[in-house]
């Protein structure tokens, strides 16, 4: 299933991209053991105190040309993803304008001339898709949505809701109904919700609410905007940082994010979840979903989130793995936080089965979640 | 559509220690070339499907397709080309070195006939 803002593909650029789609599939199932071994391998070839210390075993692997080489593969990989999005786009990006041009909204997009984005977000094109998150063209520009929404659909395809990539927004609403089935929320938040793939999964399932998305690009929210008005759906995207937003204290009943956390930082993570706190009304509730990785405390998992961190731009990766995010809800002022993992599913309904567990299946078929209610 | 603004290359870009910059543009280039082979090869398979559907040929034609005569010939120019093509930048480097070497043993000629003469 695809929606009608999704940019859309000749022949040639579909082949094209479902060929770095599987190169990075191929890469992850063939390379990526061999280097683990490799890594591993390097690390007890070291003295005890340094086969763990990043910054020796960083320089012991790169004297090896096979790990400079899966570095070099690896980022390529991701850079031809973007090139191959970023073209069919623009050879399209004309059309896609005008038909994110809409005459009759249901929703809004309120931008902030004056916004400038966290240092975590300025400084880095996340993910290396070039311009990153913030970067606007100006006045009805969409081209930075219009690349993330094409770009994580293909990344993800077959794994998250093929082209409308919203089973993690599904999955956080499944959480919502199975956890706290009470809850009827009539104003909704989603923090960072990027080209508003999940805060659509919200505003499907509560169809009466009130439903609000906050992000840091201009573009991006026009692109959001667009995708939602022509899903439907009336969602509000408003421009603005989740650490701290201009909407009232206790104006929300329900608030969350979908893999925003490891795109910010730990100072940023713990505002974030006080700022949750804020806005919900006494009884409201608050949702995070994350990548359910599990962390190797090993050599192997150093080294990946290095590569994340130094070659994917991807800083907080690793850091938000070791973060206690239940610890952090209480820190803020949560009781009864509830921290596991929930089944990833398609389409959230109230009389789906119950998959909420301690248990982590696996990225892609579960995510991990904390949530609790104020 | 203006296209001014856009971001085409994502920053920071760090280097890679150790590595020689010639060769991971190299290998950049390889992976670039598999993706355009990867293309090609997928418009030639939705052609051979579209024509078997059509009733125009079969697959297996394909597969039996034996060509000779002026067909064979002019598929071995084809591939000489292509090889051509691609190992130009060993030949002209090798050439090259060649052109050099000539140049130092006629230069050493010169400077030996120019003793035998004093």
């Amino acid at each position: 299933m695809s929606h009608p803002m999704m940019p859309e593909a000749t022949h040639d650029e579909r082949a094209e991209q479902y060929f770095v789609r599987d190169l990075k599939i191929w890469l992850a199932e063939n390379i990526s053991p061999l280097q683990q071994k490799l890594v591993e391998a390097t690390s007890a070839s070291m003295p005890e105190d340094e086969g763990l210390d990043l910054g020796p075993l960083r320089r012991k692997l790169l004297e090896q040309d096979v790990y400079r080489s899966w570095i070099n593969v690896a980022r390529t990989s991701q850079e031809m993803m973007w090139d191959a999005v970023g073209s069919s786009i623009d050879r399209q990006l004309g059309q896609l304008t005008k038909k994110a041009d809409i005459k009759a909204p249901r929703g809004s997009v309120t931008l902030n001339p004056g916004f400038e984005p966290p240092r975590y977000i300025a400084s880095l094109d996340v993910h290396m898709m070039p311009g990153g998150y913030a970067h606007d063209r100006g006045e009805g520009d969409i081209r930075q949505g219009a690349l993330m929404d094409r770009g994580g659909a293909i990344y993800m395809l077959g794994r998250n809701g093929g082209l409308m990539n919203d089973i993690r927004g599904q999955t956080t609403v499944q959480h919502l109904l199975d956890v706290y089935p009470d809850l009827e929320p009539k104003r909704i938040l989603e923090l960072g919700c990027g080209v508003g793939v999940s805060t659509v999964a919200a505003a499907s399932a509560f169809p009466e609410a009130e439903v609000y998305g906050v992000d840091v690009g201009g573009a991006m929210l026009r692109y959001a905007h667009a995708r939602a008005e022509h899903l439907g759906q009336r969602v509000h995207f408003v421009q603005g940082n989740a650490e701290r937003t201009d909407f009232p204290d206790e104006s929300f009943d329900f608030v969350y994010s979908c893999a925003l956390l490891h795109e910010t930082s730990k100072a940023a993570a713990r505002k974030i979840f006080a700022e949750c706190h804020r806005l919900l009304r006494p009884g409201g509730v608050a949702i995070h979903c994350e990548v359910p990785l599990n962390t190797s405390p090993g050599a192997w998992g150093k080294v990946q989130g290095d590569f994340e961190a130094l070659y994917n731009n991807e800083p907080f990766w690793r850091g938000v793995q070791k973060l206690d995010l239940g610890g952090l809800m209480e820190d803020v002022g949560f009781s009864d936080v509830k921290r596991g993992y929930q089944g990833a599913t398609p389409k959230a309904s109230r009389s789906a089965p119950r998959t909420f567990s301690d248990k982590n299946i696996g990225v892609f078929r579960c995510w991990l979640i904390v949530s609790a209610r104020k | 559509m203006a296209t001014d603004g856009i971001v085409r290359v994502a920053t920071p870009r760090r280097a890679i220690p150790n590595e020689d910059p010639e060769v991971g543009r190299l290998s950049a280039m390889v992976m670039a070339l598999l993706g355009e082979l990867a293309i090609t090869r997928e418009r030639l398979d939705t052609v051979e499907r579209l024509l078997e559907a059509a009733n125009v040929l079969r697959q297996s034609d394909v597969e039996a397709y034996d060509p000779t005569g002026q067909a064979s010939a002019e598929r071995e120019q084809l591939r000489k080309r292509q090889i051509g093509k691609v190992l130009r930048p060993l030949q002209v480097d090798i050439e090259k070195t060649v052109a050099n070497v000539q140049q130092k043993v006629a230069n050493a000629d010169a400077v030996l006939e120019e003793e035998v003469k004093k």
